[in-house]
């Protein structure tokens, strides 16, 4: 069961939302709440899967909200009339964003994204969000969250991280599997991105923390759907 | 002056209610219990000429007109939300909020209908 809670000042929105979730047989409604601020009060110590989380709130929004949360491995999904957001939410880490009056097909889809980020977060906690590679003949723990971009050269990968990079002999399709897919893209057959990393992106390349990458024409599609471009 | 005769489309509420009437029942309840409150606080920043607020509470108002399929009243709150409201006159800004009463009747009116239709 996937536990949700939702943020909206809106009490028809709320009413929509709490509707939907009742209908949906692996959601249960475990919060419903009119202000940021009475969520954070409320929920410290609750687990929490999924929120459905408003942007535009007085006195603290959505983006605050996420500021101020420790939401530990709860995902967010973003529930706005505001097309705009799109381009923030995807600073903050969002697994989907709802545009408002909801439809309930579109809604079943967010919830599906969830699902899936949720059965590649255990395969991924099971390592402890990490890869073990060998660095001179050391094995170095990488946490996910460091990895900025895999790149092909030859008979090996460069991972590249934070502060250095790694050579590792292995092919792209083997690193690929060991990196949780709500993290990662395969952006072209020579690379794979952290999509947390991502500035921009064009038809042709993109730009993951100041490098310019390229997009392989067949990965381009997967990618706009991930990032839920509007 | 717009014509304050709000039509209401319930096809948004019907498709996305599973075919459970009760659905439409409490959206439209949620509805007719808080949106006079936003309505109010709209008129008060027209009235006090907070362009701020008016965006704020047209944007609010826009979702909840079109959850309820009041499609003209969506408009309305569309034009408001793009306007700057420091450069309209007293007289316009009287005008705007007798509008918004008249479409908040008419909304409320036909909605009133559709739960009495659905009771």
């Amino acid at each position: 069961m996937i536990r949700a809670v939702i943020i909206d000042d809106d009490e028809v929105s709320r009413k929509v939302l709490s509707s939907f979730i009742e209908r949906t047989s692996s959601l249960e409604l475990i919060g419903d709440f009119s202000t940021a601020i009475e969520a954070l009060e409320t929920l410290e110590d609750e687990k929490i899967d999924v929120f459905f989380l408003d942007v535009e709130m007085p006195e603290m929004n959505g983006f605050q909200f996420l500021n101020h949360f420790k939401r530990h491995s709860a995902q967010v999904i973003l529930v706005t009339s505001k097309r705009e957001y799109a381009v923030m939410a995807f600073e903050y880490d969002i697994t989907d964003y709802l545009v408002k009056p909801i439809e309930y097909s579109r809604f079943l889809q967010a919830v599906n994204r969830v699902k899936e980020n949720n059965g590649s977060k255990i395969s991924a906690s099971n390592s402890e969000n990490a890869l073990f590679v060998k660095d001179e003949n050391i094995y170095t723990k990488l946490k996910f969250d460091q990895i900025k971009w895999i790149e092909a050269s030859g008979d090996y990968v460069s991972v590249v991280s934070e502060d250095k990079s790694y050579l590792v002999h292995t092919t792209m399709k083997q690193i690929e599997s060991h990196l949780p897919k709500n993290k990662f893209l395969r952006v072209h057959r020579s690379y794979i991105i952290n999509t947390s990393k991502l500035d921009n992106f064009d038809k042709e390349f993109c730009v993951v923390s100041g490098k310019m990458i390229p997009i392989g024409k067949s990965y381009r599609k997967e990618l706009i759907g991930r990032l839920n471009v509007l | 002056m717009r014509d304050a005769n709000v039509n209401i489309n319930l096809s948004y509420l019907e498709v996305n209610s599973g075919g459970n009437p009760v659905f439409i029942k409490d959206i439209i309840k949620a509805y007719l219990k808080t949106e006079v409150g936003l309505i109010h606080l709209l008129q008060k920043k027209i009235t006090l000429s907070d362009d701020e607020g008016v965006k704020f509470y047209s944007h609010k108002l826009k979702t909840s007109f079109a959850t309820v399929g009041a499609e003209q009243a969506v408009n309305f709150v569309d034009e408001l939300e793009n306007i700057n409201i420091n450069k309209i006159d007293n007289d316009s800004k009287q005008k705007l909020i007798h509008e918004l009463d008249a479409m908040r009747y008419s909304i409320n009116k036909s909605l009133l209908e559709v739960l009495s239709d659905l009771n």
